[in-house]
């Protein structure tokens, strides 16, 4: 592992990521960055273990902006591998936006995962954050993931939507503060609020 | 435009160095109201007394000309201190500029450098975005190892770059071994010995480059006033070799490029010396003394026996490490970069300073091990 890291680390690769599975004796070369609960294809609760690590010092912005239910999430996370963020609170405003909401979705149709990605804001994200996951367990999917960059406002206006609609902040991969992924999981065996 | 399309591709595909931010930034960003520098390897005594007399005389009006384009007089002031002559000597801003200088002047595409994979890195750098193959070599034991070295080399290897002792490793090739590498790697090619942390070195069987010269007109030395004369913040650097091979090194290198408060300071550094080198090897050899117990206390593994620097493993992965010291304060060098993912580099430096990191140190330690 330190000849794999040494390899890498002096190519353009900002970070390691690392999300399937538990890692023993990680301490050296990985940050523990948390579980995401899911489950398997036989209806059995599994969990999938991020681990991450730099390879290069941070040259990003450090300021994100967030409303205040979720700023917390992110001060603890932050706090907890010494990354330095500037976190303002803000109240977005939401009714100023758009009427509709757009966002991506990627599918996993082997392991049953999909990963909404917001494209554009909207007054109606709730809404449409609902018709996903409803749609998702319709077709049988019920390992929903949600992926916001945290250095983008835009993005960062669906942290409460997506609260709202019983989705679950469950870590940050930090990207050396141009854009850290807030990843957001819908609890597996949750009906759709 | 298509830039790309201008640009080399071995440019093209560097990774270029980022430096650290600047101290207010930082302290700023992590929320600290100070800072200790442990991250490179600068001498916290400060300058020799006469270079600081230099530095504090420095009138306004002394900027307006130019600098003496080749640092005739600091060259005279070390060709005196050294013994050899003013013609053997190059003076550059840093070591960083030698070392290109001698890349530029000898390589030509197709040619390679040797030098170890895990060593101060601008030989490597300049190599590679000069479009010349660096060839690196695994350490054995933290020190260059002689034999792979030798089995690297071809009639297309120009020069092997060996840091004695190594950056950051502390380790160093005594006498016979570096002669009997010399001798072994044949005379159509340049040995490059870089002395960056010579002045550091006590023990009787460190070899003097300088000495080596005399006997192998291919070896060439780098010094620095960067380390133990802690003239950093001014980047003033030299190679000593024979006049024939200086002078085809001279003529890719630009003139006026050290400034002349550097030259100025950096004649008045070597003066008078003694003292100061006293003072610093004392500062330095207690610092490792007491930061050695400190890990050995803690079971943390540490290496380096020269230099004002330890390398200390870290029971995190090194960034993680980096960024919990630097919140209470503590900014190392993390060494990844280095080829030495896992481990962190100090700065040996005053006892009061050593002290408060050795406790920073602990605790982090005993709360990453939960």
């Amino acid at each position: 592992m330190d000849e794999a890291v040494s390899k890498i680390s002096r190519s353009s690769v900002r970070g390691m990521l690392r999300r399937q599975g538990r890692m023993p004796e990680y301490t050296r070369f990985f940050d523990f960055l948390g579980d995401i609960p899911m489950i398997d294809a036989s209806g059995n609760p599994i969990a999938f273990s991020y681990y991450y690590r730099q390879l290069k010092e941070e040259t990003g912005s450090h300021t994100i902006y967030s409303e205040k239910m979720f700023a917390n999430f992110l001060r603890t996370e932050y706090d907890r591998f010494c990354l330095p963020r500037q976190i303002r609170e803000t109240d977005f405003k939401i009714a100023d936006l758009r009427e509709h909401s757009v966002i991506a979705v990627e599918f996993n149709n082997r392991r049953s995962i999909a990963i909404l990605r917001p494209l554009c804001a909207g007054r109606d994200m709730r809404q449409n954050i609902g018709d996903h996951i409803a749609l998702m367990h319709q077709q049988g999917i019920f390992n929903i993931l949600f992926e916001i960059d945290s250095a983008r406002e835009e993005e960062m206006m669906f942290t409460s939507p997506l609260m709202a609609v019983g989705m679950v902040p469950g870590l940050i991969i930090p990207d050396a503060a141009t854009g850290d992924l807030v990843i957001f999981f819908y609890p597996p065996g949750s009906a759709p609020k | 435009m298509n830039i790309d399309a201008l640009v080399p591709e071995y440019v093209r595909n560097f990774q270029a160095y980022i430096p650290s931010k600047p101290d207010h930034l930082l302290m700023k960003e992590y929320g600290i109201p100070f800072l200790y520098r442990l991250n490179n390897n600068e001498n916290f005594l400060g300058p020799p007394d006469a270079a600081c007399r230099i530095i504090e005389a420095f009138e306004a009006g002394n900027s307006l000309v130019y600098p003496s384009g080749d640092s005739y007089d600091l060259r005279s002031a070390l060709a005196v201190k050294l013994g050899i002559s003013e013609d053997r000597l190059i003076v550059g801003n840093g070591s960083c500029e030698v070392i290109t200088a001698v890349i530029k002047s000898l390589c030509e595409s197709g040619d390679n450098i040797i030098t170890a994979d895990k060593t101060f890195a601008v030989y490597e750098w300049v190599a590679e975005f000069s479009g010349i193959d660096a060839r690196l070599v695994p350490l054995h034991n933290y020190t260059f190892d002689p034999q792979a070295m030798l089995d690297r080399i071809d009639r297309r290897t120009k020069i092997i770059f060996l840091c004695n002792p190594n950056n950051p490793t502390g380790t160093y090739w005594p006498e016979p071994l570096l002669i009997s590498f010399i001798e072994q790697a044949g005379e159509d090619r340049i040995i490059v010995i870089d002395e960056a942390y010579r002045e550091y070195v006590e023990t009787t069987d460190y070899p003097d480059g300088l000495k080596l010269m005399e006997r192998f007109p291919n070896v060439v030395v780098f010094r620095t006033f960067s380390k133990m004369y802690a003239l950093a913040g001014l980047r003033v650097g030299y190679l000593a070799g024979v006049e024939e091979l200086v002078a085809a090194v001279r003529r890719t290198f630009v003139a006026y490029s050290v400034n002349t408060l550097a030259q100025q300071a950096a004649r008045a550094a070597i003066s008078n010396d003694t003292e100061h080198i006293t003072q610093t090897r004392k500062m330095v050899r207690e610092a490792r003394i007491f930061l050695k117990q400190v890990c050995e206390q803690i079971d943390l593994d540490c290496i380096g026996t020269e230099g004002n620097y330890l390398m200390i493993r870290s029971p995190v992965n090194d960034l993680l490490m980096y960024r919990r010291l630097m919140k209470k304060g503590m900014m190392v060098r993390s060494m990844t970069g280095f080829r030495f993912p896992g481990w962190i580099r100090v700065t040996l430096r005053e006892e009061a300073v050593m002290a408060a990191f050795a406790n920073v140190l602990s605790d982090e330690t005993k709360a990453v091990r939960g």
